[in-house]
């Protein structure tokens, strides 16, 4: 290996940890647990019907998260019990491409997720240009303006599907049914 | 006889690779399912066949085998695009040009490994795919982890599953120009 090559691999690396470090990791930790609570609240008030009847309970348990650059730290996973089913709702992480937070929904029979998307994408697919430079340069491409994304819960199509599923009564019930087998 | 390049539509189409697993998976939570007698009572009269598994087990295990298919195809698909990029006619960027200094180095051998050879050389040379890349080292280290025994903790971005690792790879499919997706 030559001693160039060293010095460029140095220099990529050390490059992409002060760019991480200069990140605030803390503030988007705190906003995607924000989010998260705010979910459940959500969850809590389609099912009223349910747990004021006593068909529902809800209970809440720690759960620990590591994501990179982020570190170890305790969020809630939701429990759902129905019964003799159980639902649980596990919350992912942040650090996901093209969604702000994830959080897994398994049952008996299976898993789903919920995401925390822009309110302005209908596909899970990202929307994400990359160009082959060349000499150097990349390709000239338009520059967005920077817009404040507002950020929503919704449904993940179950794969190979790529809908964004508005989170409502109707189709939270047929999550958790299919993720029961219901 | 050995095996002959596979073009099964279940290993190099993304979608065939998701239904595969989702009928699998509704396959075996129909199998283990509350309405079945259950896996012990089901194994009961075989001891020998009998397994200290929960439904659930099984169900993540299926998930993992079927993770570990989906980043085969992703490094399936890095290849067959090093392939075409680094041949001696191959286009003019500089992605190419790295893949051909690669291949004319000889240090990658015949098949350059995805990480670092290849991935170093999409970071470096390609705008916008910072952020892939990175999650695409994580992966593949999730991979390694499944791979090879699955008896240490791997250090990764976040955790994966099929669903997640799909996600990705309709990401990478769809954002990088990788030479040879058809179909996928």
């Amino acid at each position: 290996m030559e001693v160039r090559e060293f010095d460029e691999f140095v220099k990529r690396q050390h490059g992409g940890a002060v760019a991480a470090a200069q990140y605030d990791w803390e503030r988007e930790r705190d906003e995607w647990l924000a989010y998260l609570k705010f979910l459940y609240q959500t969850i809590e008030t389609l099912l009223s019907k349910y747990t004021s009847a006593g068909q529902i309970q809800i209970s809440y348990k720690s759960v620990e998260l590591n994501e990179e650059d982020i570190g170890v730290y305790v969020a809630e996973r939701m429990i759902l019990r129905i019964g003799r089913q159980e639902v649980d709702l596990v919350p992912a992480g942040t650090r996901f491409i093209g969604f702000k937070g994830i959080v897994d929904v398994i049952g008996s029979a299976g898993k789903s997720s919920l995401v925390l998307a822009n309110k302005d994408r209908t596909s899970a697919v990202p929307r994400m240009t990359v160009r082959i430079l060349t000499g150097g340069i990349p390709p000239a491409e338009p520059v967005e303006p920077e817009v404040k994304i507002e950020w929503v819960w919704r449904i993940l199509a179950r794969p190979p599907e790529r809908q964004l599923v508005e989170l409502t009564h109707e189709s939270f019930y047929q999550l958790i049914m299919e993720v029961t087998n219901g | 006889m050995g095996e002959t390049p596979d073009n099964s539509p279940l290993f190099t189409s993304l979608a065939g690779a998701a239904q595969y697993h989702y009928d699998v998976v509704d396959s075996l939570a129909r199998y283990l399912g509350t309405e079945s007698r259950g896996l012990v009572s089901r194994f009961g009269a075989f001891p020998e066949r009998r397994v200290v598994a929960r439904p659930s087990d099984y169900l993540k295990e299926t998930d993992r085998r079927s993770s570990l298919a989906i980043l085969t195809s992703i490094e399936a698909a890095f290849l067959r695009d090093y392939r075409h990029r680094s041949h001696r006619h191959g286009p003019k960027d500089d992605l190419s040009k790295a893949f051909r200094a690669i291949r004319k180095s000889g240090k990658a051998g015949a098949r350059p490994d995805l990480d670092p050879d290849l991935l170093d050389a999409w970071a470096e040379h390609a705008s916008g795919a910072r952020s892939l890349i990175g999650d695409l080292r994580s992966a593949f280290k999730y991979r390694h982890w499944l791979a090879h025994g699955r008896h240490w903790t791997p250090n990764l971005r976040h955790d994966y599953d099929f669903e997640k690792l799909y996600r990705l790879a309709d990401a990478v499919f769809n954002a990088l120009p990788l030479f040879g997706l058809d179909g996928i």
